[in-house]
C-alpha cells in the first residue's frame, strides 16, 4: 500500500526539524570528513544553512509545498556560503519546480527528486563517479523511480532506499575526486567518504525514518 | 551612464577580492565599472550569492558584466546569482575561465580600451581569435616609434581608440615579427611590446582604410600627442 501524503503545516514543521536536527547533530562529524578532502568548513556551512530554515519556519508553513521547497532552496543557496549552498539549494529548487499538488504520491515525489537531482547535475556540471553527493542522489532517485514502476510496497521501498542512499556513501570512499576543492588532491581524496555524499545520505535516512515513523 | 563593460570579482577570500579590484582600477581608473564580492555573508572565507547579485547590479550597463572568479565554488555561485537576474541582464554577462588577478585586469585593459563584452572576455581568457588575412598592401604603411617609452600603456589606449573611429580592419605588427594582430585590441597591440626604435607596420582594408592608416601614422610620428 502506497500513502498519499497531504504536505501540510504539520509536515512541513516535521520535516524541517528533522533535517535541521540531523544536520546539527553531525555538524562536527560533517565538518572533521571536509577536513581531510576539503576546506573543512562543510558541517559549520551546511548547519548555518538549515539554521536559517529554521529560523523561517513559521513563514514556510504558511507556504505552499511547492513555494516551501523554492524557498527553503533560496535560503541554502544564499546562506550557506560555501559549494553546497548553490547545490543543496538547486536541488530543493529543481524539486520544487516538479511541485504542482499539496498531495504528494510517491510517484510525483519520484519524479520531483528526479528534477532536483538533474538540478544539481547542471549546477554541478558533474554527474555519479565523482566522488560528490551525486554518487548518492542518483542511485537513490534510479532506485525511487524502479520502486515506483514496480508499484513495490511503501516499507520496502524505504529500505531500498536506504541501502542505496548507504552504498553510494561508501562508494565515494574508493573515487579519486574529479570535482571540487577535493580534486586538487588527485590521488589523495581516496580513501576518505564525501562530506556531501554524507549529508545527503544523513538527510535521505532522516526523511525515511520519519516516514516510517508517522506511518507505525 | 558608462558603456565600458564592467569587471566582477568573485573570490572566497574579501582580501583578495578587493585587492585584485584595486589592480584593475589602477588600470582602468574610473573609466570601467568594477565591483567585488569577497567571503561568506559572516565575514569568513567563502561565497556569497547575494553580494555577487548586488555587486552586479552595482556595475551594470548595457555594455554588460564580465565575472572573475577564484575557485569552483565561486564559480557556481556566481551562476546561481546570474539566474536570480532577468533574462535579457544575463544574455550579457559573461562568466571567465581565467586565473583571477591575470584575467581581471586583462578584462579591465581591454574594458578600457573600449572592447564589447566578448572581446573583454576573449582577452580575459587569452584566447585571441585569429584575424583576417589582408592580401591588398595599398594601404600599407611603415613607421618608427620616436616615443621615448615607445608603445606603452597610455600611448597604446590612444592608437587603439583612434583605430576604432574606423570602420576599416586594421591591423599592426613590429617589422620583426611575422604575425599581425588587431589594431583595435589595447591587450594585443600593448602585447607588441612597441619599445621606442622600433618599427612598426599598419595595414587595412575597408571603406576608411587609407584614412585610417594615414591618421595612426601621424598619431606615432607626434609621439602620440605627448
Amino acid at each position: 500500500m502506497i500513502n498519499n501524503y497531504n504536505m501540510d503545516v504539520r509536515w512541513a514543521n516535521l520535516l524541517i526539524t528533522k533535517t535541521s536536527t540531523c544536520v546539527e547533530d553531525h555538524k562536527d562529524l560533517l565538518t572533521e570528513l571536509d577536513s581531510k578532502i576539503g576546506d573543512a568548513d562543510h558541517g559549520i556551512n551546511m548547519s548555518r544553512g538549515f539554521q536559517a530554515i529554521m529560523a523561517i519556519s513559521p513563514e514556510l508553513s504558511k507556504l505552499t509545498f511547492e513555494e516551501a521547497l523554492k524557498k527553503a532552496g533560496m535560503t541554502l543557496l544564499m546562506k550557506v556560503g560555501g559549494a553546497s549552498g548553490p547545490l543543496f539549494g538547486s536541488f530543493l529548487i529543481g524539486m520544487s519546480k516538479a511541485t504542482s499538488h499539496e498531495v504528494i504520491s510517491i510517484s510525483k515525489f519520484s519524479l520531483m527528486f528526479e528534477n532536483g537531482v538533474a538540478d544539481v547535475k547542471k549546477r554541478g556540471k558533474s554527474d555519479i563517479g565523482e566522488k560528490t553527493m551525486l554518487d548518492v542522489l542518483v542511485p537513490v532517485s534510479m532506485q525511487l523511480k524502479e520502486d515506483v514502476s514496480n508499484s513495490t510496497d511503501e516499507q520496502q521501498l524505504i529500505r531500498n532506499i536506504i541501502q542505496r542512499a548507504e552504498e553510494g556513501l561508501e562508494s565515494t570512499r574508493l573515487m579519486r575526486a574529479t570535482k571540487g576543492r577535493a580534486s586538487f588532491l588527485g590521488e589523495r581524496s581516496i580513501g576518505h567518504l564525501d562530506p556531501g555524499a554524507m549529508t545527503s545520505c544523513l538527510l535521505i535516512k532522516t526523511i525515511c525514518e520519519t516516514f516510517n515513523s508517522e506511518n507505525e | 551612464m558608462s558603456s565600458n563593460v564592467g569587471v566582477m570579482i568573485v573570490s572566497h577570500s574579501l582580501g583578495i577580492a578587493s585587492g585584485t579590484a584595486d589592480m584593475v582600477r589602477q588600470i582602468g581608473g574610473e573609466d570601467i565599472p568594477i565591483s567585488f564580492a569577497g567571503g561568506s555573508a559572516d565575514g569568513g572565507l567563502g561565497t556569497d550569492v547575494g553580494a555577487i547579485l548586488k555587486g552586479i547590479q552595482e556595475i551594470w550597463t548595457d555594455a554588460g558584466v564580465v565575472v572573475l572568479y577564484d575557485l569552483g565554488s565561486a564559480e557556481m555561485s556566481s551562476e546561481a546569482a546570474i539566474e536570480m537576474l532577468p533574462e535579457k541582464q544575463q544574455n550579457k554577462i559573461q562568466i571567465c575561465s581565467a586565473p583571477l588577478v591575470e584575467g581581471a585586469v586583462l578584462a579591465g585593459v581591454e574594458s578600457c580600451g573600449g572592447g564589447d563584452l566578448y572581446q573583454v572576455k576573449s582577452v580575459a581568457e587569452k584566447r585571441f581569435v585569429g584575424i583576417e588575412e589582408i592580401s591588398d598592401s595599398s594601404k600599407s604603411q611603415q613607421i618608427s616609434i620616436t616615443h621615448p617609452i615607445g608603445l606603452h600603456a597610455r600611448p597604446a589606449v590612444k592608437f587603439t581608440q583612434l583605430a576604432k573611429k574606423f570602420d576599416a580592419n586594421v591591423q599592426v605588427k613590429l617589422e620583426e615579427h611575422t604575425s599581425w594582430v588587431d589594431a583595435k585590441s589595447i591587450v594585443r597591440v600593448m602585447g607588441l611590446k612597441a619599445r621606442h626604435g622600433k618599427t612598426m607596420n599598419l595595414r587595412a582594408n575597408g571603406s576608411d582604410s587609407t584614412e585610417a592608416v594615414n591618421q595612426l601614422v601621424a598619431l606615432v610620428k607626434n609621439n602620440f600627442g605627448e
